[in-house]
């Protein structure tokens, strides 16, 4: 299984990608912003993606808009601390498939996972 | 004589939200929770730590949270989340300071919903003897915290359009 996590942070992607290779075969690529992602996800095939919402230069939902232009199908799951309902159903209207709020436990990330992999596809 | 019940409503309305954030954030990030210490009014006799985290919010308030740590107290996040062992300041310590000053600042937001916040992206100061400017007629507060990793302190100040 391959997995894009995207994300400015480091250490969150440090910790999503620690975390996915403990409960998971998972090969995990790493982009610190929408344009690294952008790059790699030209590279190669993704069967989900975690992407930060709030980063500079390009953000979350922009990096959604890609990403969705080139797969319509990939599951999409902002990390986030984000958790204005609003918010998240305009995001969900976009695109994105579902979310995850920070901070996060590793079982909310490991369901999040069994969730999409086991749906396949954008739809909840 | 200043007291916490003189300062600027927009602060103090922070206070009980930033707390639960903080509480939040260390207990579902590392498993244990803070306890708090001291509250106050910030001046220069309790100075910041050797690393600092600013994360600018605007809405109907506007001010800024900072997450300031020593050294040794940012290390052990550090090998806390990720197994690494740092013995210098360097990007990936600063970006976890960042990072949880985000994370604390984002669920605070939550529950002050009524303020229509929005978040800036974090910046890290490091070394000795900084300082934070705030907002102009905010009288920035601090709360102290003692932890399985150390001591910290967050600093808060707003001010009401």
């Amino acid at each position: 299984m391959k997995v894009l996590v995207v994300d400015d942070s480091q250490m969150t992607r440090m910790v999503v990608a620690k975390t996915l290779r403990t409960f998971a075969e998972i090969e995990v690529t790493e982009a610190e912003d929408g344009r690294k992602a952008i790059e790699a996800f030209a590279q190669k095939e993704f069967d989900l993606v975690f992407s930060d919402w709030n980063m500079p230069n390009m953000n979350g939902l922009e990096l959604l808009g890609e990403i969705r232009q080139r797969n319509k199908t990939v599951p999409v799951i902002m990390i986030t601390t984000e958790g204005s309902k609003d918010r998240v159903q305009s995001a969900i209207a976009l695109g994105v498939s579902d979310y995850l709020l920070k901070p996060f436990t590793p079982v909310a990330l490991r369901d999040k996972v069994q969730k999409w992999v086991a749906a396949g596809t954008t739809a909840p | 004589m200043s007291t916490v019940a003189q300062l600027a409503n927009a602060t103090v309305r922070i206070v009980n939200p930033v707390i639960a954030a903080t509480t939040e954030v260390f207990e579902t990030s590392m498993g244990y929770r803070p306890t708090r210490r001291e509250l106050g009014i910030k001046d220069k006799k309790t100075p910041y730590f050797a690393i600092t985290a600013v994360i600018g919010l605007s809405g109907r308030v506007t001010g800024s949270i900072c997450l300031s740590l020593p050294q040794r107290t940012a290390f052990s996040a550090v090998h806390r989340m990720v197994d690494l062992q740092c013995t210098e300041v360097n990007q990936l310590v600063c970006d976890t300071v960042g990072e949880f000053t985000n994370m604390i600042a984002g669920t605070a937001r939550k529950a002050l919903g009524e303020l229509h916040l929005e978040l800036g992206l974090p910046n890290v100061v490091t070394g000795d003897g900084h300082d934070i400017q705030f907002p102009q007629k905010s009288q920035p507060m601090y709360v102290t915290f003692n932890s399985e990793i150390g001591p910290f302190m967050l600093v808060f100040g707003f001010v009401e359009h």
